[in-house]
């Protein structure tokens, strides 16, 4: 009787494990500054249960990911707030680049939307699409 | 005493069984809609009107964050009550995102006072996601 009670109390909890995890896609550089500042600031909202928070960066703009200099202020602030940020390498193939000529602290995932897809589907991310 | 053990147990049952059902249809339903274009905003009213209709009276909350270079428009008052007004009628509150206001310009004091502002719409959007708000972004 008391195990079936306990079912019913499962049944109510959120499957979000321990961590609370985020991704954020854009396709436009300058939000990058908008999303490190929610990165920090649900940081410290969340406290321990602050888990992963990713950016992921897709389409024709990410040209502006090699300007090294540029990216800098945007990748310091990121590496503080640990937020990782990735691009497309879809998006990098279509505009002709290659990824050594990226910043440094710039990851490269196969395909924007299949990654955000995953994330949401087998590790529960919350997401936003920009 | 074997028939008031029989009737405890579907009594039990029957508790058990309830808070289940109950959790699943009793729970208030909230959205929230991100937004770039405030033209945007006549099919979200559709969409919160279906919802509604849908959910009855576990319809909750529905938000429109407004983010991005559309924030400019806001200023047009005219043209902005008549979507706060519509939003009323269909329970759904507009915000404005503090952070595009700044960066493109806009006044709080120029767009109307019935438009709720947050600092951060992104943020805003995720925090909500954390309630348990269905959420899409446009």
């Amino acid at each position: 009787m008391l195990l079936m009670l306990g079912i019913s109390g499962n049944a109510q909890t959120t499957p979000q494990g321990d961590l609370n995890n985020y991704v954020v896609s854009t396709t436009k550089i300058p939000q990058l500054q908008p999303i490190i500042l929610t990165a920090e600031a649900l940081k410290e909202e969340d406290g321990s249960k602050f888990g992963d928070f990713q950016i992921v960066m897709y389409g024709s703009n990410v040209k502006g990911l090699t300007n090294k200099e540029e990216m800098e202020t945007y990748t310091e602030k990121a590496k503080a707030a640990g937020v990782k940020i990735s691009v497309c390498k879809i998006s990098l193939n279509r505009q002709g680049l290659d990824p050594a000529e990226l910043h440094e602290y710039i990851q490269v995932v196969d395909h924007a939307y299949t990654h955000l897809i995953q994330l949401q589907k087998n590790k529960n991310y919350y997401s936003l699409q920009l | 005493m074997k028939m008031y053990f029989l009737s405890s147990i579907v009594l039990l049952l029957a508790l058990i069984s309830k808070p289940v059902n109950a959790q699943v249809q009793d729970e208030q339903q909230n959205y929230v809609v991100l937004t770039k274009k405030i033209p945007q905003l006549q099919p979200i009213f559709l969409t919160a009107e279906a919802l509604a209709q849908e959910d009855g009276k576990n319809f909750g909350k529905f938000e429109v964050i407004i983010c991005g270079q559309t924030v400019k428009e806001l200023t047009d008052k005219e043209m902005m009550q008549e979507y706060i007004n519509k939003a009323k009628e269909h329970n759904v509150e507009l915000i404005a995102c503090g952070f595009s206001l700044n960066k493109f310009g806009v006044d709080r004091k120029d767009i109307s006072p019935e438009l709720r502002v947050v600092d951060n719409g992104i943020l805003y959007n995720l925090q909500l996601q954390k309630k348990g708000y269905t959420s899409i972004s446009l």
